[in-house]
C-alpha cells in the first residue's frame, strides 16, 4: 500500500540536515509535499510527511536504497532537488590533494548524476518530473581558490543541459538553480574578501535569502513550467 | 520467474504510448534497438526501466540491466527480446 495518495506530490532533496536543503525540506513539507531527505548525519525534522536517510551518497548502493524505498512506498517521484555538495578546501589549484578532488567530485558530481539517473527512471514511467540541480554563481565568477568546487558545479551545469534534452519527451524538465551567496555553514568558510568580490560583480550586492531559492523552485516545478528546461538560473543578478 | 512474460508485460506498458504503426511486437526475434526497432533510445531506456522495476516488484531485489558490462559487450544484449531475456536470466542467476 502506497504511503501517499496520488494527489500528494513527492519530492526528494539531498543534503537536508542543514542550510539550503533543510530550509527547502521544511518549506515543502509546509506546502503539502511528501519529502524524502538525506544527509551524512541524522535529522531532527519531525513530520509525518518527512522521511530521512542518514547515508553517504558517495556510495552508489546507498543511493539505490533510497530509490528502492521511493518505488515501494510512494510509487512515484515528482521533484528531485540535488542540493548536497561539499566544498572541503579553498586553496590554489596547485595545492589540491588527489583524495580531496576525488571526494568532492563523488559527492558534487557523481552523486548528482546517479540521483538524476534513478529519478528519471521513476519519473519517465509517470510521464512527469522536475529535476533541479543546485549550482553556484561561482561558475559565473571564477573566484580564485575555488577551482575544485567551481569545476564540479560547471560539470553539473553541462550535465543538466544535456540531460534536459534527453528526457524532455518523457515530461521531465531539468534545470540548474544557482543561488547567490546565502548564509550557511558552507558560505561561512569563504573569506569575506572573496564574498565582497562576488557581490561587486552581482546586480544585488548583498547576501541572498532562502526564500529567493524557494520562489524560483516554486516556479520551476509547476506543471505549467514544462517549457523551462535545460537552463541555468542565476540568482542575485550574477 | 518467467522473464519472457515479464518482458512482454513491459512491452504492453510501452505500447500504451506508441503510435499504432510503432507498436513493439511481442516476439523473441523483435529488434528492440537499432535498425528495425520501433523504439528510439529513450524508448529503450523506458523499456529497460520498466523491466527493472517489475523484477524488483516480483523479487524484492533491484538489478541494473544497463550495467557497465552490458554496455561494453561486443554483442549487445539489447538487440532483440531474446538476447535481452538471456542477459536478464544470466544476471538473475549470478
Amino acid at each position: 500500500m502506497s504511503k501517499t495518495s496520488e494527489h500528494r506530490k513527492v519530492m526528494l532533496i539531498t543534503g537536508t540536515s542543514r542550510g539550503i536543503g533543510r530550509f527547502l525540506a521544511e518549506y515543502y513539507i509546509k506546502q503539502g509535499f511528501d519529502v524524502i531527505g538525506c544527509s551524512r548525519s541524522g535529522s531532527d525534522i519531525k513530520s509525518k510527511s518527512y522521511k530521512h536517510f542518514e547515508t553517504d551518497i558517495s556510495v552508489e548502493k546507498n543511493i539505490q536504497q533510497i530509490f528502492s524505498h521511493i518505488r515501494k512506498e510512494y510509487k512515484k517521484l515528482d521533484v528531485l532537488i540535488n542540493n548536497a555538495a561539499i566544498n572541503p578546501m579553498i586553496v590554489p589549484a596547485s595545492f589540491l590533494p588527489y583524495d580531496v578532488i576525488e571526494k568532492t567530485y563523488k559527492v558534487n558530481v557523481f552523486a548528482t548524476m546517479l540521483f538524476c539517473r534513478e529519478a528519471v527512471k521513476i519519473m519517465s514511467r509517470n510521464k512527469f518530473g522536475r529535476i533541479i540541480n543546485i549550482g553556484s554563481i561561482a561558475t559565473r565568477h571564477d573566484v580564485k581558490g575555488e577551482s575544485l568546487y567551481t569545476s564540479t558545479k560547471a560539470a553539473v551545469n553541462t550535465f543538466t543541459r544535456v540531460l534536459a534534452k534527453e528526457v524532455y519527451t518523457s515530461g521531465i524538465t531539468a534545470n540548474v538553480l544557482a543561488p547567490s551567496v546565502v548564509k550557511t555553514e558552507m558560505s561561512e568558510k569563504i573569506k569575506e574578501e572573496a564574498i565582497q568580490q562576488i557581490f561587486s560583480r552581482n546586480a544585488i550586492d548583498e547576501f541572498g535569502k532562502m526564500e529567493d531559492i524557494s520562489a524560483m523552485i516554486d516556479f520551476l516545478i509547476k506543471e505549467d513550467s514544462s517549457a523551462c528546461t535545460g537552463q541555468i538560473y542565476y540568482l542575485g543578478g550574477a | 520467474m518467467d522473464i519472457l512474460k515479464l518482458i512482454y508485460d513491459s512491452i504492453d506498458e510501452i505500447n500504451d504510448d506508441q503510435e499504432d504503426n510503432e507498436k513493439v511486437e511481442k516476439k523473441e526475434e523483435t529488434v528492440i534497438f537499432g535498425d528495425g526497432s520501433s523504439l528510439d533510445s529513450l524508448g529503450l531506456v523506458n523499456l529497460i526501466t520498466i523491466i527493472e522495476q517489475r523484477i524488483e516488484e516480483e523479487t524484492g531485489d533491484y538489478i541494473t540491466i544497463a550495467d557497465e558490462r552490458a554496455l561494453s559487450m561486443e554483442s549487445s544484449p539489447f538487440q532483440t527480446v531474446k538476447t535481452l531475456k538471456e542477459y536478464i536470466e544470466m544476471l538473475i542467476n549470478e
